[in-house]
């Protein structure tokens, strides 16, 4: 489920959730400074359209009518590691123990 | 395979119709306070355990006066504890018959026609297996179709070859067949044995029996056995390491994580080896990974469990069961190899690499022990890629192959990389 927290002055965070259980967080307010913006560039998740687009400056959901839970996101991985090694870390995942 | 014990399925058998004899559950205190059944028959009492062969072992005594009871009794808990031990005696009343007249019936899954089979044999009883195959003309291997199910005319057709089977006594037989292959289906069974059944004057009894179920479909029989209070207690013999793994692919169809621990002492014992490291162990196809462990085993590796990831699973779940195998006590070396696979193996890749930074945090993701990642097939530039972007693959103690190599060449040059870097 699509959730916003931090709700301050700052750019709120993104968290949605996965079907493994799992949840995807991004802090975007160190995207704004992010020029790699590596987590679109390779979210490489399934046959509709990435998962992230870039929209004044931050990721955002592509889609609003579909839930990344459902499957749209296919949990590759690849925006945490490449926002870990090309971005600014802001992305972090966590799956069920 | 989760195997039911004797009196739950019994229950079940009585539940459809079938003949089973009087009893009752007695634990040890029971047994020595005495019980308050009589059977003019006798008594036959059975050790509650998921063992094979249990006349055979002394887990099945019988005892002609009440009064034999305890000491009978006590001989079975005594021996039962060289099987693990168990809680519960069924004490059952005797049911006189033939043995002459003891006949075999179950319903088996066939790897060969891969569906159930119902098998009968007009001799039951102990050595059920060598029978079955020295003494064919007197058995029925009967091919059920799944979608037709089982019909009873068909089975009771191939029953007219079987001498001394009377019209009558086909009819009950495909009656019970009938609801053996019934409780099967219901209950997502692996087998469920009636052996032996006997026939007597009142008609056909059920005096042993077993059942087995798919532990896939568990999930689907929890509220079944909670309804009957089956207990899964004791049932279950994974390891916690197992049954977390087996959490991964609980919900989530997408590719498999499959990891089972291997018994090195069994191991060592059966192979007559002396293994120079235990190793974790992940392969993507079940095939790559057997022929990959037996490589392993000659160069004195003992791969402490073996792991499947195949059908291209998310990296969720690869970083998962990454992290289970890393667990693992005393592990001394890491070995990847995948087929040369269709799957996506950049998303393979990327979810061991995420483990191998959790674990190794403090080394920027490198592991301290020889690891080996073998990348064959769909995507393995890429996956191979990933580890040189996030410098794991320079590493001294990690290599990196890809489609030059196969198996044993991967377990020859993991042995030479322990060598050098242990």
């Amino acid at each position: 489920m699509l959730r916003l927290v931090n709700t301050r002055t700052e750019i709120a965070d993104l968290q949605f959730s996965l079907f493994s259980g799992g949840k995807i967080r991004i802090r975007r307010s160190a995207c704004l400074e992010c020029e790699s913006q590596a987590c679109v560039r390779r979210c490489v998740s399934s046959a509709l359209e990435p998962v992230l687009k870039i929209e004044n400056g931050v990721p955002v959901l592509s889609r609003k009518d579909v839930k990344p839970e459902s499957g749209w996101c296919v949990e590759c991985l690849a925006c945490e590691l490449d926002c870990a090694l090309y971005g600014k870390k802001a992305v972090t995942s966590e799956f069920p123990e | 395979m989760l195997k039911l014990l004797e009196h739950q399925v019994k229950a079940l058998l009585k539940e459809k119709g079938v003949r089973v004899p009087e009893a009752c559950l007695v634990d040890y205190d029971k047994l020595l306070l005495g019980t308050e059944v009589v059977y003019r028959n006798g008594f036959i009492l059975k050790a509650q355990i998921p063992v094979s062969s249990r006349y055979k072992k002394g887990l099945i005594v019988t005892a002609q006066r009440k009064e034999d009871l305890p000491k009978a009794g006590r001989k079975i808990f005594q021996k039962a504890k060289k099987y693990g031990g168990c809680s519960w005696l069924l004490l059952e009343e005797k049911i006189p018959h033939s043995h002459a007249k003891e006949m075999y019936l179950a319903v088996l899954s066939d790897p060969a026609t891969r569906g159930p089979v119902v098998v009968f044999h007009a001799s039951g009883g102990i050595e059920i297996e060598r029978v079955l195959k020295t003494s064919k003309k007197d058995g029925v291997f009967y091919v059920v179709g799944i979608l037709r199910g089982f019909e009873p005319d068909k089975f009771d057709q191939r029953l007219k070859h079987i001498r001394g089977l009377t019209v009558g006594m086909r009819a009950e037989l495909s009656k019970c067949a009938k609801r053996l292959y019934a409780l099967y289906r219901e209950w997502d069974a692996c087998f469920v044995e009636v052996n032996p059944l006997v026939l007597c004057e009142d008609g056909l009894w059920a005096l042993d029996a077993k059942m087995g179920l798919d532990e896939d479909a568990l999930f689907r029989l929890e509220e079944k056995m909670k309804s009957r209070d089956f207990s899964l207690e004791g049932a279950d013999k994974r390891s916690l390491l197992e049954a977390d793994a087996a959490r991964i692919d609980l919900h989530d169809y997408r590719g498999s994580a499959h990891f089972v621990q291997n018994d090195i002492q069994r191991a060592a014992k059966k192979c007559g080896k002396v293994f120079r490291a235990v190793i974790g162990f992940n392969g993507v196809g079940t095939g790559v990974s057997l022929t990959a462990m037996d490589e392993l085993v000659k160069n004195g590796f003992f791969p402490r469990n073996f792991c499947d990831t195949s059908g291209n699973p998310p990296a969720s779940k690869l970083y998962r069961i990454t992290k289970i195998i890393l667990k693992q006590d005393g592990i001394q070396g890491y070995f990847f190899i995948s087929c040369v696979s269709s799957q996506q193996l950049d998303n393979t890749a990327r979810g061991i690499l995420k483990a191998f930074q959790e674990k190794y945090a403090s080394r920027g993701g490198v592991p301290d022990i020889p690891t080996l990642l073998h990348f064959r097939g769909a995507w393995d530039e890429e996956a191979k890629a990933i580890f040189r972007e996030h410098g794991i693959s320079e590493a001294k103690n990690v290599l990196i192959l890809g489609r030059e190599s196969s198996e044993r060449a991967a377990a020859e040059k993991f042995a030479r990389l322990y060598a050098e870097t242990r």
